[in-house]
């Protein structure tokens, strides 16, 4: 019987942050155990909202589940379908053939899907701790962000732009011209957040000693991300496991020791400025060419050759209807999220459908070291500690 | 010396055994070659080459398909040389086809799309060639009956050819020169197709040139789902898939691991629209208005309470599953405890499955027909009744040579163009031949007795049977189903009895649960697992008990009085005594029953059905309509009679899944050989047409679209003798008289004409008699 | 005691007091959608015979991954194919843009109609006739 439902004497209380809650961020049922306003021990619940995602892939064919992979974390979807994309090339043995084109827009995407990410977390984190203004400024961000988006891809919150073997259509004109605007400006509102925030007394007696955990429980718990780095582990999958063009760019890693919440904090706060230098970089560097693998047996061809040749129209049925035949296998692949490590373990036996899909989500190895964090603090320290960690149910649930 | 090579393919070493072609080794071991033309169905044709192979030491690719493998033969599936001529092939198939993949019905399960897939074809530098402006132009047959043909997009892979000659024996589909120069796929006379339109041809077909009329446009295949059951038409026992979307079934196929090969008959393949709620009963019935389950089956239930046990019987229509037979036996000889239960078995293979001899093998698997060496097909047309068998004879005559082929009927059949030794004798005289052939054979086999008859028996006929090793005996219905077909059975058991252990019988019969009704002992003289058991009551007698008032009420299972007896008769039974009637399509018996209650129909019940070969074969349900099946529906009677039917039973009877048979026979009878007393100057017999199995048949698309209406079939010399020409309408009378378009067929003997049965709104028993097939007939030329 | 932290903020908000709104004033003015945006679905025609351009092919049913495209067939008497109903069921929809892309004959485009809602559930399936008049801004 989990310790955290068993009341020992007559001071201790079991309280129900339940998942009706403005500052759960999503669904969470949150139980703990009180002794007057100290938490003795604690328990999340997750599971609300449960989807079953993973099974659903085992009937759909692997360009059909894209769209479903942008649900997860929903507020970076770009980099979902990015780490299922790059999953799938994987076991397809197609990842150098992926035009370097295509890979300097996946990197853009990524970056500016965790500057969108980290903007959300600052806005949310805030406002439950108080201070509103700066979700709204960071929303106004963000909207810039998402016009972006909006003018690739045509959607705001789920893309469903990455796909395997490149991208679904080029830049349209003139978004270079708005990601120049936006790098430059950017570096003027990160300021104004650490103006309102960084020296903030409110701010510091919220979140300094707050929600500590050492380095050796970090690794143990097996979260990563910007939690870990907050706690002085120095592990970030873009620089040590490289995939893309990632080894092409110079940037850094902000690696905190405190291991509290202010760590985690000035962590993800110099990780947004860090994604700006990336951007930067990037409209340099981008060469130009094609933005789609020309492999016919996995990828779908463009419209002029379905609708002239009898041969690529028939391809086109067999590859929609069935799906192309990826060969059997194995493969898992890890992808630096904003909030972590997201991994797909994909097992093949040959057919137009993944047999097994597993989805390794951050949120839900970053939600097991909650206990550990909250134990001895405050009701009020929950919220501050939920906000650092910074989960999403799309992704935590599935 | 084991028979046994090792062969390399792609560097790796394989077994095989000698006789095995390099494609059978490959796709045993999971190595892919692709093959358009060949079949498991028929073999190699060699025609599209596409499997061609390079074999080390040899310069030119060789065939796959048709070559057999040798000792230490190394073989290449994936090298450069092969697959530039697989691709070669490719873009010549894709040089003509019209990008018509949206439209075409056999999108997502196309062998020529898979092809270019597998091939990664990129590329067509035979494009130019090509003159856009003539593509399509090939014909497109919109005007055949059922099946579709559109050369444009046909490969020319031979397939629908090769298994309309070698596996159905009708061979009308040849390559043809056209007038734009190059060949198509037609009918060998041009005119449109007229044919058994069975349609392998459409399930063979790698492209959608050969499609079926009837599913045109209606469903992609990727969208349904397929239910494996059992075909509801004879006692075949084909296996089939029904493809069901949003509840309809939308067409049926079957696949290449089923006992039939993934042949099916037209009434199989084509038929399925019977099943669609306008040709089925919709509402329970009493005294001839509509009313509700609760209040019909109450009823019911009083009929059978107010009647003595045995002025009540029931009779089995021979098409039901195990299961409800099972349940009718328990409620009435538990409950009602009467005997008086038979069923439609009893016209024919109850007869010879009471006079079984001793040593023969009565249920055997049809391809065990590949062990024996003759065929003997006696007393029916074997195409018309069971195509299964058909099939099966064809195989081991044309296809694997290994079988001869001894046909003795009245008139020439479909079987005998594959050459047979022909004995034939006037309808009538089947008791007379089989003594007669008896006495010849003793004699030859050295077997004292003192059976024998007046015909003469040829002395090939005689050498091939006294010699053979193992015969299959392909009994017709028509024989076992004669006025005196009691005789006719057991002057067939003597024969049986002669040959022994070599003998493989097949009975036919048209009713797919007629064994089933045997197993259950619904029929005259058979007990549960097919014991035999004293003959009390039966279906001949019941016109007469009915009339004397001995039976006051009858209990019909799926039981068609019409099919069975003449319209008069049935209309008598109907008037005298009370009626309950369980069925699922509509019926003129519908109209005249006191207590109507529809039950489910073979694609919305679960049960067994069990076939020639003793096989207890699943039907599933594929479709939901708010019916009871039969077995639940006699259930329900029987707790309302006060009867607790025990379902336990029924599920333990059918766990043991084997005959009984009793098979006591073992010293010759003496047979009268009655015959039939003709007056007049032609004889009528009374035929089962390929496209009828039942009256019920008449509903669905595919067989009333091959066949609309009945046809008199009429030697030419007495056509001409009477005036008439081949399409005029005549009336033919014997008990009563019935208006039917003649056809001219020179295979018909003189002095007999024949027509079938089963055709809706034409009873052939009216013109000759409840459960007689033989008449004398009067013809006169109609208007 | 000198609030510095606190007054640095305060510098911050008062700065954006006057500097122009970036809100959107919607009614009033409506938020245009770049040129790739994926809304409501339109199915084309041709233009000088006015027939439409779908034939039923299967691809887009297959392909959408929450499967709310329902297409009856029929046969034309030119022995042609045809949509007889076409309903998309926008309640289901993601909006992903996967059945425009399968289509073989660019019979199926999605416009920039965003503004969609509605009171009851029903009204959300598209038939082949709504879909056939959406008007969009651009054409």
């Amino acid at each position: 019987m989990n310790e955290a439902y068993v009341v020992n004497n007559e001071r201790e209380v079991i309280l129900n942050v339940g998942p009706q809650h403005p500052a759960t961020h999503g669904v969470l049922r949150y139980v703990v155990k009180l002794d007057g306003e100290r938490i003795v021990d604690s328990d999340p619940q997750v599971g609300f909202l449960h989807r079953g995602i993973e099974k659903l892939a085992e009937y759909m064919t692997y360009h059909q589940f894209n769209p479903y992979t942008d649900r997860l974390d929903y507020l970076a979807s770009m980099n979902n379908n990015l780490a299922y994309v790059m999953a799938v090339e994987k076991l397809l043995g197609i990842t150098d053939q992926i035009p370097e084109r295509a890979q300097y827009i996946r990197v853009i995407m990524a970056e500016l899907g965790r500057i969108a990410s980290h903007l959300v977390w600052l806005a949310t984190h805030a406002l439950d701790i108080g201070a509103m203004t700066v979700f709204l400024y960071s929303f106004r961000e963000r909207e810039y962000i998402i016009d972006m988006f909006e003018m690739a891809c045509g959607n705001r919150l789920t893309y469903n732009y990455i796909r395997i073997g490149g991208v679904a259509r080029d830049l349209p004109d003139g978004f270079m011209d708005r990601l120049k605007e936006f790098t430059k400006l950017f570096y003027g509102k990160v300021k104004e957040y650490h103006q309102l925030l960084t020296k903030n007394r409110i701010w510091l007696k919220r979140t300094k000693d707050v929600g500590y955990i050492s380095k050796e429980d970090a690794i143990n718990y097996g979260i990563a991300g910007p939690c870990t780095r907050g706690s002085g582990v120095d592990w970030d999958l873009r620089r040590d496991m490289p995939y893309l063009v990632y080894p092409e760019l110079n940037f850094e890693i902000p690696v905190y020791d405190e291991g509290d919440v202010y760590a985690r904090y000035l962590v993800r706060m110099d990780e947004m400025v860090q994604s700006n230098r990336i951007l930067e970089q990037c409209i340099e560097k981008i060469p130009d060419g094609p933005v789609m693998i020309d492999e016919p047996r996995y990828v779908w061809e463009p419209k002029e050759r379905i609708m002239m040749n009898n041969y690529a129209l028939m391809k086109h049925f067999v590859k929609v209807v069935k799906g192309f035949k990826a060969p059997p296998g194995e493969v898992y692949f890890g992808a630096e999220n904003p909030k972590g490590e997201l991994g797909f373990y994909i097992y093949s036996t040959g057919e137009g459908k993944p047999y097994r899909l597993k989805i390794r989500a951050p949120s839900f190895i970053n939600i097991s070291a909650m206990p550990k964090m909250v134990k001895g603090g405050l009701i009020a320290d929950i919220i501050s500690v939920i906000g650092s960690l910074d989960f999403v149910f799309g992704e935590c649930d599935r | 010396m084991a028979d046994t090579v090792k062969v390399k393919i792609n560097g790796k070493e394989y077994e095989a055994k000698k006789d095995e072609t390099i494609l059978q080794v490959a796709r045993r071991n999971g190595i892919y070659i692709p093959a358009i033309c060949y079949s498991d169905r028929f073999g190699a044709i060699g025609a599209c080459r596409i499997c061609a192979v390079e074999i080390v030491g040899m310069k030119k690719p060789m065939l796959s398909c048709a070559m057999k493998v040798k000792d230490g033969m190394e073989i290449l599936t994936d090298s450069e040389k092969v697959i530039e001529f697989r691709k070669n092939i490719v873009y010549e198939w894709d040089k003509f086809h019209p990008l018509q993949c949206g439209v075409c019905d056999k999108s997502g399960e196309c062998g020529l799309q898979d092809i270019n897939y597998e091939l990664n074809i990129t590329e067509n530098p035979l494009e130019k060639e090509a003159d856009p402006l003539s593509v399509p132009n090939r014909t497109i047959h919109y005007e055949w009956k059922i099946i579709h043909h559109d050369a444009n997009l046909c490969i020319q892979c031979r397939r629908c050819v090769t298994i309309c000659d070698r596996v159905v024996n009708f061979g009308i589909l040849a390559l043809v020169k056209k007038e734009w120069g190059g060949r198509e796929i037609d009918t060998k006379d041009g005119k449109p197709l007229d044919c058994e339109f069975c349609g392998q041809c459409v399930s063979i077909c790698p492209t959608g040139a050969m499609s079926s009329k009837l599913f045109k446009y209606k469903a992609r295949p990727w969208e349904m789902d397929k239910v494996r059951t059992t075909c509801q038409f004879c006692a075949s026992g084909c296996q089939m898939d029904l493809n069901v979307k949003d509840n309809k079934v939308l067409r049926v196929t079957s696949e290449d691991d089923t006992p039939n090969m993934a042949n099916l008959c037209n009434l199989g393949r084509f038929n399925y629209s019977v099943v669609e709620s306008k040709n089925l009963i919709n509402s329970p019935k009493v005294n001839g208005s509509s009313s509700n389950l609760d209040v019909a089956i109450k009823k019911a239930a009083d009929i059978l309470k107010s009647h003595g046990p045995d002025e009540i019987a029931a009779i089995c229509g021979a098409r039901e599953t195990v299961e409800d037979q099972l349940a009718l036996k328990l409620f009435f000889e538990n409950a009602i405890k009467t005997s008086n239960i038979d069923s439609f078995a009893s016209t024919h293979i109850g007869k010879l499955f009471s006079v079984l001899p001793k040593g023969v093998s009565p249920l055997n698997n049809v391809s065990d027909m590949e062990e024996c060496d003759v065929i003997f097909a006696f007393g029916g047309d074997v195409a018309n009744e069971m195509p299964r068998l058909d099939w099966q004879t064809t195989r081991n005559v044309k296809l694997l040579k290994k079988s001869k082929l001894v046909t003795a009927y009245w008139r020439d059949t479909k079987i005998d163009t594959l050459g047979s030794v022909a004995l034939r004798y006037e309808p009538g005289q089947e008791v007379e031949f089989l003594n007669s052939l008896f006495g010849s054979l003793a004699g030859a086999l050295n077997v004292s007795t003192d059976i024998k008859g007046s015909i003469e028996i040829p002395e090939d006929a005689v050498k091939v049977l006294s010699e053979a090793k193992k015969i299959a005996f392909l009994v017709g219905q028509e024989a076992l189903e004669r006025p005196n077909g009691s005789d006719v059975a057991l002057a067939l058991a003597n024969l049986m009895l002669l040959f022994g252990d070599k003998v493989k019988l097949y009975a036919s019969s048209k009713y797919n649960n007629s064994y089933g009704a045997i197993y259950s002992g619904v029929t005259n003289g058979f007990d549960l697992y097919g014991k035999s058991k004293e003959k009390v009551f039966s279906l001949y007698d019941l016109p007469k008990l009915v009339e004397d008032g001995k039976i006051r009420a009858i209990f019909l299972l799926n039981a068609d009085l019409f099919t069975i007896f003449s319209d008069e008769d049935a209309r008598k039974i109907f008037d005298k005594a009370d009626v309950i009637y369980l069925d699922a399509y509509m019926s003129d018996s519908v109209k005249y029953a006191k207590v109507v209650i529809p039950v489910a129909t073979f694609a919305s019940t679960d049960g067994h059905y069990v076939n020639i070969e003793g096989r207890f074969n699943r039907v599933r349900k594929a479709i939901d309509r708010d019916v009871l099946m039969a077995k639940d529906v006699v259930i329900r009677i029987a707790g309302q009679y006060g009867y607790n039917l025990p379902i336990g039973y029924i599920k333990e009877a059918l766990d043991k899944a084997t005959f009984d048979l009793d098979q006591d026979m073992d010293s010759f009878r003496n047979v009268q050989s009655g015959g039939f007393d003709f007056t007049g100057s032609l004889k009528g017999v009374v035929v089962y047409s390929k496209f009828r199995s039942g009256i019920f048949s008449s509903f669905g698309e595919g067989a009333s679209i091959a066949m609309e209406e009945p046809v008199l079939e009429i030697n030419p010399e007495d056509a001409q003798t009477l005036g008439i020409e081949d399409g005029n309408y005549v009336n033919v009378e014997g008990l009563s008289a019935l208006r039917v378009k003649a056809k001219i067929d020179d295979q018909m003997p003189k002095g007999v004409v024949s027509i079938p049965l089963w055709f809706a709104g034409y009873n052939a028993y009216n013109v000759s008699g409840s459960l007689t097939n033989l008449f004398s007939a009067k013809l006169m030329k109609g208007e | 005691m000198l609030f510095n932290d606190l007054r640095k903020g305060l510098a911050v908000t008062i700065k954006y007091l006057f500097t122009h709104a970036v809100t959107c004033q919607y009614p009033d003015e409506r938020l245009e959608v770049p040129e790739r945006a994926r809304w409501l679905h339109k199915l084309e025609t041709f233009e000088d015979s006015g027939k439409i351009k779908c034939i039923d092919c299967g691809l887009c049913e297959r392909i959408c991954p929450s499967k709310c495209i329902k297409i009856t067939p029929v046969e034309n008497e030119d022995h042609t194919k045809n949509a007889a109903q076409y309903e998309i069921d926008l309640g289901r929809c993601l909006f992903c843009g996967l059945c425009v892309e399968v289509c073989p004959e660019l019979a199926l485009s999605m416009t920039d109609k965003y503004e969609l809602a509605e009171y009851d559930r029903e009204k959300f399936v598209y038939t082949k006739e709504q879909l056939l008049n959406v008007k969009s801004k651009e054409g």
